[in-house]
C-alpha cells in the first residue's frame, strides 16, 4: 500500500514539475524520470500484495463532502494495478519523443500534466473504497484524456474526437452518479463495506444495469463505444497506450467491483453479462474487420476483447451458481488473464501503428503496403501482436481464450440437460466465431499494410522510430510470447485474487486450490505445445536451409499467372478483402458500396469504394442525439434578449409557484 | 488422463510415423477414384510422393516483393500439422501428447498454419493470391467455430476433455446409445473436411482458371521445396480431418473385448487390429471424397456459406439430440 501511495505521490510531483515548466519545448523529458521509478514501486507493491492476497486499508483523516477518504488495496485492485503501472511506465518512456514530434501542435507542460494526472487518477480509482471519493476520482480520470486528445485543435477530426469523448464521458458518468447516489441513500453510508450489506437488495438488478451502462461506456462495450474509434485513432501513441491498455480496464474494474459487491445476483445477471459481451464481441470484430484505418480496426477489436471478458464473467457467475467450481475457476482465470493479455498486445499494436503513422503520415490501409521491407522491426513486432490478438499459438492471446473455452465446456457439462448448458454451448460457439473473425481481421490488417508492394507513395521515406520506442516494442512483443510460456506462473499469481473474488460471490463455497489444477495443467501443456511448435519450425527450417544451400533459390517477379506487369494497384485492397464478408453479413456490418455505373461502350475512369459506417452510433444519433439537439435548438427561441420578455417569464414563474403552493396546502 | 507406459508410447509413435508416411497417399486415392469413375486410367497412386521428391530437388524462385513471411509459411504449415498430429489418437492408440483441453488447442494449431499461409499469399502482392487469401480467411472464419463446436459436443458426450479419450477408444456402448449424434457429427465434419481442404463443392484444385480457386491460387508463387512442404502440409491436414472422422465413425473395441478404455496394456495384435481398422476407414473416407468430387460440380462462391451453414446445422442437431 505504501509503495503504491508513494508511486502516486511521485506521479503527482511529476505533474506539478511539468506544469511549472510551462510550455517549454522539453517538459516531456521529465516524464520517464518520475514515472518509471513510480511504476517500478507500484508494480512491486501491487505484485507483492497480489501474491500474498493481503488487504490493506488506509483512512486518512480528511473530510470529503458526502463521503470519507477511504483507500483500500484488495486483490481485485492489485490485478488491475499491475497492467496500469507496467504500461504507464512504458508509455512514459515513449512519451518524450512522441511529444517532440508533435512539438508545434502541443503545449508541452499542459500535455505532460494531464498525462500524469490520468495515470495518478487511474491508480487512485483502483484504491478508492468510498462512493463519493470514487466518483470524484473517476471524473478526474474521465476528463484528463480530453485534454490529451484535444492537444491540437487544428484539424476537424481531432476536435471531433475530443468533443465526442467529452460527451461520452459525461453521459457515462450520469448513470454512475445515479448508481452511487442510490447506493449511499440505501446503505446510509458511502463506503464500500456498507454497500456490501445491500447484497441481495431488491434493487440490486438496477445497480447492475446502471453499472453496465456507466462502466460499459468507459470500456467501450458496443453499443456504448461511440467515443472509442475516434479517440483511439486520433490519440498519439503514448496516449493510445494509456487509453486502450489501461483505461478500458478501468471500466471492466467497475463491473467486476459491482459484481463482487452485490454478486452473484439472479440468473439473469449472467445472461445479461453474457449477452452484452457476445453482442459486443461479435459486432466489435465485424466492424473492425471492415475498417479501412489501422487504428480504427484496433479500437473496434478492443470492444471485442472487452466483450469476451464480459462473457467470461457472466459465465463464471452461472457456473458458480450451478456448482461447477472448476469451470468457474477456469472462466475467472481466463477473464483476468485475457485482461492482462489484451493490455499487452493492444498497447504493442497501438505503438506499432503509431510508428507507422509517424513514418508515413497515414494509417489508411489503401495507402500502405510493403511496409515490412521498410520497417522490419516495427513490422515484426506488429506481426507478433497481430498473431497474439488473432489467437495464434504459441502467443498469449489464445492462452486466455483457451481457458474460457474449456470453462464453457466444463460449465455445460456440470449443467447437463438444463437450459444453462445450452447457454454455455451458445457462448462457446460465439467465442469460436469471434476467434475466427479475429483471424480474418488481423490477417487482413497485417497482410495488407505490411506485406505486398506499396500502394501509394506514402511509405517511400518511412523509417524506423527511435531506439527507445523500438526497445519498448520489442519488450512488449517478447512479453506476448513470454506470457504464454509463463502461463502456470501467471495463474499462480492470480490464484489468490480469484479465490478472494469467488469468496465475495459465494462465501459458502469459494474456490479452493484444487479447482485451479486443471487450468494450471492446461497452461503448462499449452506452453509445452508452443515450445514444440517453435522447435518443429526450427528443425524444418534447418532442413529447408540445408536444401537451399544445395539448390540456391532465385528471385523473380511475382508470377501472377503469367501476367508480366503486375502493378501495386492490382493488389487486393482493404475494401476488396472485406467485401465478401460484408456482403454475407450485410445486416450486421451495413457497409455501403459505391460501384461505378458503366453504361457507355467505352467506360471512362471510375472508382469503387466501400464505406463502413458505424451503425450503432448512427442509431444513437437518430434516436437520441438528433432529437435532443432539435429540442435544444427550439428552446433557443425562448431566449430573445428582450428584458420585458424575461419579466414576463418571471411573472409567469411566480404565478405558477403561487398556484402550486396554494394547491399543495 | 491416460497413464503413460512404454508399450503405449511406442504404439503412439509408430502410429504418428505411419500418419506422416501415408498422408500423401490420400490425394492419390482421391485422384484414382475420380479417374476410375470418369473411365480414365488416372495418375499413379504415389504421384504426390514423386512430386514431392522431385520438388525437393529443385530450387525455389521467390517473388521480389516477398519477405520472410513468404518463406516461413510452408515451414509453419508442416510444423503446425505435425503438432496437431501429436494430439490426435489413432483409433484406440492414444496420442503422443494428451491433456485435458487439447481438443481446443488442436484446431488453433490448424488456424496457425492457415494464418501463415494467408500472410504468405498476401506477401506476393498479386491480385490472384490476395483473392485466394480473402476467400480462404472468410471461409475458415466460418468453418473454425463449427469444427471446435463439433469437438466440444463430442467432449460433452464422452465427458472427457482430451482428444485421446474423446475420439480414441470410443466405447461401443456409448456409440450404440448415441449413434444418431455421432452420425450427424460425422456428416458435419465431412462437410468441414470438404471446405477446409478445398475439395470440390467448395473449390476445384484441378481447374485451369485461377479465378475460381481458393487454396491452389494461394500457393501459385511457391516453388521448389517450399511447394513440396505446402503440398505435404495440405495432405497432412486432409489426413487429420480423416482421422477425426474415422475416430467418430468407428465404435472402438469394447464389443470385441480388447483395448478397453482404462485398461493399461493392449497386446500388440489388438493395437495392430485397431490401427488396421482406422487405416481402412481413412482410406474409405478418401475414396468417398473422390466419389463426391466425381458426382458434383463446384458450387458458386456465394453458395459456399450455405455448405457451412449446413455443417453448422448438423452440428447443432447433434448437440440438441444429446441435450434432449
Amino acid at each position: 500500500m505504501i509503495c503504491i501511495l508513494a508511486a502516486v505521490v511521485l506521479i503527482c510531483c511529476c505533474a506539478l514539475v511539468c506544469l511549472s515548466c510551462g510550455s517549454t519545448r522539453d517538459s516531456g523529458r521529465f516524464l520517464p524520470w518520475f514515472i518509471v521509478p513510480a511504476a517500478i514501486l507500484g508494480l512491486a507493491g501491487a505484485g507483492a500484495s497480489l501474491w500474498e492476497g493481503t488487504v490493506h486499508t488506509v483512512a486518512p483523516p480528511v473530510a470529503l463532502p458526502l463521503g470519507t477518504v477511504l483507500l483500500q488495496l484488495d486483490p481485485l485492485s492489485c490485478v488491475f494495478l499491475i497492467p496500469l503501472f507496467l504500461l504507464s511506465g512504458l508509455a512514459s518512456l515513449a512519451a518524450p519523443a512522441r511529444m517532440r514530434l508533435l512539438a508545434d501542435q502541443l503545449r508541452h507542460g499542459r500535455h505532460a500534466f494531464f498525462f500524469c494526472l490520468l495515470i495518478a487518477a487511474m491508480a487512485m480509482v483502483l484504491l478508492a473504497a468510498d462512493g463519493a471519493l470514487f466518483l470524484i476520482l473517476w471524473e478526474i480520470m474521465s476528463l484528463a484524456p480530453f485534454f490529451l486528445l484535444s492537444h491540437s485543435d487544428k484539424t476537424g477530426d481531432e476536435r471531433f474526437a475530443g468533443w465526442i469523448y467529452l460527451v461520452a464521458a459525461h453521459l457515462g458518468a450520469l448513470p454512475l452518479l445515479l448508481l452511487f447516489a442510490m447506493l449511499t441513500t440505501e446503505a446510509g453510508a458511502s463506503d464500500f463495506t456498507s454497500y456490501m450489506n445491500l447484497a441481495g437488495h431488491a434493487n440490486a438488478g438496477i445497480f447492475l444495469i446502471l453499472a453496465l451502462i456507466g462502466f460499459g461506456a468507459k470500456c467501450g462495450i458496443i453499443p456504448l463505444h461511440m467515443w472509442m474509434p475516434e479517440a483511439h485513432s486520433s490519440a498519439p501513441g503514448h496516449v493510445a497506450v494509456l487509453l486502450s491498455g489501461t483505461m478500458l480496464n478501468m471500466g471492466m474494474y467497475g463491473i467486476f467491483r459491482i459484481v463482487s459487491l452485490f454478486g452473484p445476483g439472479d440468473p439473469w445477471w449472467s445472461y445479461t453479462l453474457m449477452g452484452v459481451g457476445a453482442f459486443s464481441g461479435v459486432l466489435g470484430i465485424l466492424l473492425g474487420a471492415a475498417q479501412s484505418d489501422m487504428k480504427r480496426t484496433l479500437a473496434y477489436s478492443s470492444a471485442e476483447n472487452m466483450g469476451i471478458i464480459c462473457m467470461a464473467l457472466g459465465a463464471a457467475l452461472l457456473a458458480g451458481r450451478n456448482g461447477a467450481s472448476v469451470a468457474m475457476a477456469l472462466l475467472l482465470a481466463g477473464a483476468f488473464l485475457h485482461m492482462w493479455n489484451h493490455s499487452l498486445f493492444k498497447s504493442l499494436l497501438f505503438l506499432a501503428a503509431n510508428a507507422v503513422k509517424e513514418g508515413t503520415h497515414t494509417t489508411q490501409i489503401q495507402h500502405l503496403g510493403g511496409l515490412y521491407k521498410r520497417l522490419p522491426l516495427t513490422g515484426g513486432c506488429f506481426a507478433m501482436g497481430a498473431a497474439a490478438i488473432a489467437g495464434m499459438p504459441p502467443f498469449n492471446g489464445f492462452m486466455s481464450e483457451m481457458l474460457i473455452y474449456l470453462g464453457f465446456a466444463l460449465g455445460s457439462d456440470a449443467a447437463r440437460g438444463t437450459e444453462s448448458s445450452l447457454i454455455f454451448w451458445a457462448a462457446f460457439f460465439v467465442l469460436g466465431c469471434i476467434a475466427g473473425l479475429a483471424l480474418f481481421a488481423f490477417a487482413r490488417l497485417f497482410g495488407l499494410a505490411f506485406l505486398g508492394s506499396p500502394r501509394g507513395r506514402e511509405s517511400d521515406d518511412a523509417c524506423e522510430p527511435e531506439t527507445q520506442l523500438r526497445l519498448i516494442m520489442v519488450f512488449l512483443a517478447a512479453s506476448c510470447l513470454w506470457a504464454s510460456l509463463a502461463g502456470p506462473f501467471l495463474l499462480r499469481a492470480l490464484r489468490i485474487a480469484l479465490q478472494w473474488f469467488s469468496q465475495t460471490l459465494y462465501p459458502s463455497a469459494p474456490l479452493v486450490e484444487a479447482d485451479f489444477v486443471l487450468g494450471g495443467d492446461l497452461l503448462a501443456w499449452y506452453a509445452l505445445t508452443g515450445c514444440l511448435l517453435l522447435l518443429a519450425c526450427a528443425l524444418i527450417a534447418g532442413g529447408r536451409r540445408f536444401l537451399a544451400a544445395k539448390y540456391p533459390p532465385e528471385e523473380g517477379i511475382t508470377w501472377d499467372c503469367g501476367y508480366c506487369r503486375p502493378t501495386a494497384r492490382m493488389q487486393y485492397s482493404g475494401g476488396s478483402f472485406a467485401h465478401s464478408l460484408a456482403s454475407i453479413l450485410q445486416p450486421l456490418i451495413r457497409a455501403r458500396l459505391r460501384l461505378p455505373r458503366m453504361d457507355a461502350f467505352f467506360p471512362s475512369e471510375a472508382t469503387a469504394s466501400m464505406e463502413v459506417a458505424d451503425w450503432p452510433t448512427s442509431l444513437w444519433n437518430r434516436l437520441l442525439f438528433r432529437p435532443v439537439a432539435f429540442l435544444a435548438e427550439s428552446a433557443k427561441g425562448l431566449q430573445r434578449g428582450l428584458v420585458n420578455l424575461y419579466i414576463l417569464y418571471i411573472l409567469a414563474a411566480l404565478l405558477i409557484a403561487l398556484f402550486w403552493a396554494l394547491e399543495w396546502t | 488422463m491416460i497413464k503413460p507406459y512404454p508399450a503405449q508410447y511406442c504404439a503412439s509413435i509408430a502410429c504418428l510415423l505411419l500418419s506422416l508416411l501415408l498422408a500423401p497417399l490420400l490425394f492419390g486415392i482421391i485422384n484414382r477414384v475420380k479417374a476410375k469413375v470418369a473411365g480414365r486410367q488416372g495418375r499413379p497412386l504415389l504421384q504426390l510422393y514423386f512430386d514431392i521428391n522431385k520438388l525437393l530437388r529443385k530450387n525455389s524462385v521467390y517473388p521480389q516483393t516477398s519477405t520472410r513471411f513468404f518463406r516461413i509459411a510452408p515451414v509453419a504449415g508442416v510444423a503446425a500439422a505435425l503438432a496437431a498430429l501429436l494430439m490426435l489418437p489413432f483409433g484406440g492408440v492414444p496420442a503422443v501428447l494428451s491433456f485435458p483441453g487439447d481438443f481446443i488447442v488442436m484446431p488453433a494449431l490448424l488456424a496457425f498454419s492457415r494464418y501463415m499461409l494467408i500472410l504468405a499469399a498476401l506477401d506476393t502482392g498479386s491480385a490472384f493470391e490476395g483473392m485466394g487469401a480473402a476467400r480462404e480467411s472468410l471461409f475458415s472464419a466460418m468453418a473454425e467455430p463449427i469444427l471446435i463446436f463439433c469437438l466440444m459436443v463430442l467432449a460433452y458426450a464422452s465427458r472427457e476433455y482430451s482428444l485421446s479419450l474423446i475420439l480414441g477408444g470410443l466405447p461401443a456402448t456409448l456409440w450404440l446409445a448415441e449413434w444418431p449424434m455421432y452420425l450427424l457429427l460425422a456428416i458435419a465434419l465431412f462437410l468441414l473436411l470438404l471446405v477446409e481442404n478445398s475439395r470440390i463443392p467448395v473449390d476445384d484444385p484441378n481447374t485451369h482458371l485461377e479465378l475460381t480457386m481458393i487454396h491452389e491460387v494461394m500457393i501459385l508463387d511457391h516453388s521448389g521445396p517450399d511447394l513440396a512442404l505446402l503440398e505435404y502440409s495440405a495432405s497432412l491436414k486432409l489426413w487429420i480431418f480423416c482421422l477425426i472422422i474415422s475416430g467418430i465413425a468407428i465404435p472402438q473395441a469394447g464389443v470385441w473385448g480388447f483395448a478397453e478404455r482404462s485398461s493399461p496394456a493392449g497386446s500388440f495384435p489388438s493395437f495392430a487390429l485397431e490401427a488396421g481398422t482406422m487405416l481402412l476407414m481413412i482410406l474409405c473416407i478418401a475414396a468417398l471424397v473422390g466419389c463426391v468430387e466425381s458426382a458434383m460440380a463446384r458450387l458458386r462462391l456465394e453458395r459456399v456459406p450455405q455448405v457451412l451453414t449446413l455443417a453448422g446445422s448438423f452440428a447443432c442437431l447433434a448437440a440438441l439430440s444429446l441435450w434432449r
